[in-house]
């Protein structure tokens, strides 16, 4: 099950991805635990892929909002 | 036998010599002890002094009469009253006039003006040395004058026009600017000047003024050298704070003029230059202010482009950041899938080959035991004789080997042969 994800920032999310493919590489991950891993990683890719929404949208806001302040 | 003859005869007799000998007007000159005025008769005490010692030597009495002086007065250009002053040299034209009673009375009928302005001129050069030696003739101008005058201290007389003029001057400018003055009243002709002027200066706090204006209406040379004296170029040196005069005269400068730190040629001058200066100072800071605008208006467009320049730069970073984060996680994902499928084909080879492991070790155990299994050519088990032929090949696998035959008869149900 996914841990809360309240914890989480981008950065860490993206270290803990890179974690699960390494030790993946490495077999050091049994079959029995693979299910949790893998659901773990799907997990954390759609986190930082929601981040990653979420700052462009944020930013070409941010620059909508201070070019409407400008013009009244 | 001495002769002895009465004094009114004495005194014709003088008479006589003095109407004989000068039976017409002669040019004395002297110096003036005192001077005295009444019903417009001028009395005067004449004096000559020994050039050295000074001692008088010599002293008489004048008369200018009433007649005479308007007479005088109304050819001279100066006010006469400035010339007829104790202490004054001037050179009169007098009649002699002895009377047997009243003794010898000059009369005067003329006075050569130009004379005594000679003599009071040279008075003024010494008086300009002694100063500029003492170095008090730039001593005034060496105080710094206010970039706006504003608390004035006015040296002159409530009535004289000079000091109306300033006032109403300041008062009516055209820029509506504010001007505080104060008068300290002080008589501006005659003797009281040398000895007011400098007691007025003495009385000026310095704390609650910019400086100080010394003014009077326009007069004659004669009535400027009544601002000629020492004690007034000191007192002007001395001043802490700038003085400023406009004592009226177009040509010449006094001794107070030059004391000063600045001299305008009239108390409207002064005003005026009181007034330019305020304009001046005002005209700057709008000045500064223009400049100021301007600056701030291109520092603004400058910084304004500049901002923009950064947001575009920061839109694209971040376009950029999130694409490349978007192919990283895309590829970790394909790794991630790719290293699961890899693992899973992996672990069913392994299952299979382990399953195929266990079933090869069963079979062993039972061909141990003495069976044999029966082999097809392309290696099947044949499990029923059904499914053989005659003359097919086969092979039977013994628990230590195999033999290779051939299908010769078939038998079903097989049956022991007796």
């Amino acid at each position: 099950m996914p841990r809360k994800k309240d914890n989480i920032t981008y950065e860490s999310a993206m270290q803990e991805i890179k974690s699960i493919v390494s030790r993946l590489e490495a077999g050091e991950i049994s079959l029995d635990q693979i299910i949790d891993e893998v659901e773990r990683a799907n997990f954390l890719i759609k986190f930082c892929q929601e981040k990653l929404n979420g700052l462009d949208m944020g930013i070409k806001k941010a620059f909508m909002d201070q070019k409407l302040g400008q013009n009244r | 036998m001495k002769e002895v003859i009465g004094l009114y005869q004495l005194n014709q007799y003088i008479k006589q010599v003095v109407d004989i000998n000068f039976d017409q007007a002669i040019w004395i000159r002297c110096e003036l002890a005192s001077v005295r005025q009444n019903r417009g008769h001028w009395y005067l005490e004449l004096v000559e002094n020994h050039p050295i010692s000074q001692q008088i030597v010599a002293q008489s009495t004048a008369v200018i009469w009433a007649g005479d002086f308007i007479r005088i007065a109304s050819q001279s250009p100066n006010d006469m009253s400035t010339l007829l002053r104790q202490g004054t040299e001037v050179q009169l034209l007098v009649e002699l006039n002895f009377h047997e009673r009243f003794g010898l009375k000059l009369v005067v009928r003329e006075i050569d003006y130009h004379f005594s302005l000679g003599k009071m001129e040279i008075m003024r050069r010494e008086i300009l040395a002694k100063l500029q030696k003492q170095q008090l003739l730039d001593l005034n101008k060496m105080v710094k004058l206010p970039l706006v005058v504003q608390n004035i201290a006015v040296i002159s007389s409530a009535n004289a026009a000079g000091y109306l003029d300033f006032k109403h001057s300041l008062e009516n400018n055209p820029y509506g600017y504010q001007f505080y003055t104060q008068l300290f009243q002080t008589s501006m002709q005659g003797e009281k000047v040398a000895r007011e002027l400098p007691l007025s200066l003495l009385s000026i706090d310095p704390d609650r003024f910019d400086a100080v204006v010394i003014v009077r209406g326009g007069g004659s040379k004669l009535d400027l050298s009544d601002f000629d004296h020492y004690d007034i170029g000191k007192s002007i040196a001395h001043c802490p704070i700038p003085v400023i005069t406009g004592i009226g005269h177009e040509i010449d400068l006094s001794i107070a003029d030059l004391c000063a730190h600045t001299s305008c040629k009239t108390p409207t001058a002064v005003a005026e230059f009181i007034i330019n200066r305020a304009s001046h100072f005002e005209g700057q800071l709008i000045q500064f202010q223009n400049e100021l605008e301007k600056q701030l208006l291109s520092i603004w467009a400058f910084e304004s482009k500049r901002l923009e320049r950064l947001q575009e730069e920061l839109t694209w970073n971040v376009k950029q950041l999130v694409m490349v984060e978007n192919e990283q996680l895309r590829a970790m994902t394909d790794q991630l899938r790719h290293l699961v499928s890899v693992l899973i084909d992996s672990s069913k080879e392994q299952l299979k080959f382990y399953t195929q492991m266990l079933k090869s070790l069963n079979l062993q155990s039972v061909l141990e035991r003495g069976f044999t299994v029966v082999r097809s050519v392309d290696g099947l088990i044949v499990k029923k004789v059904g499914l053989l032929r005659l003359g097919q090949q086969i092979s039977v696998v013994f628990q230590d080997g195999l033999a290779h035959s051939q299908v010769i008869k078939i038998s079903k149900n097989a049956e022991k042969e007796g």
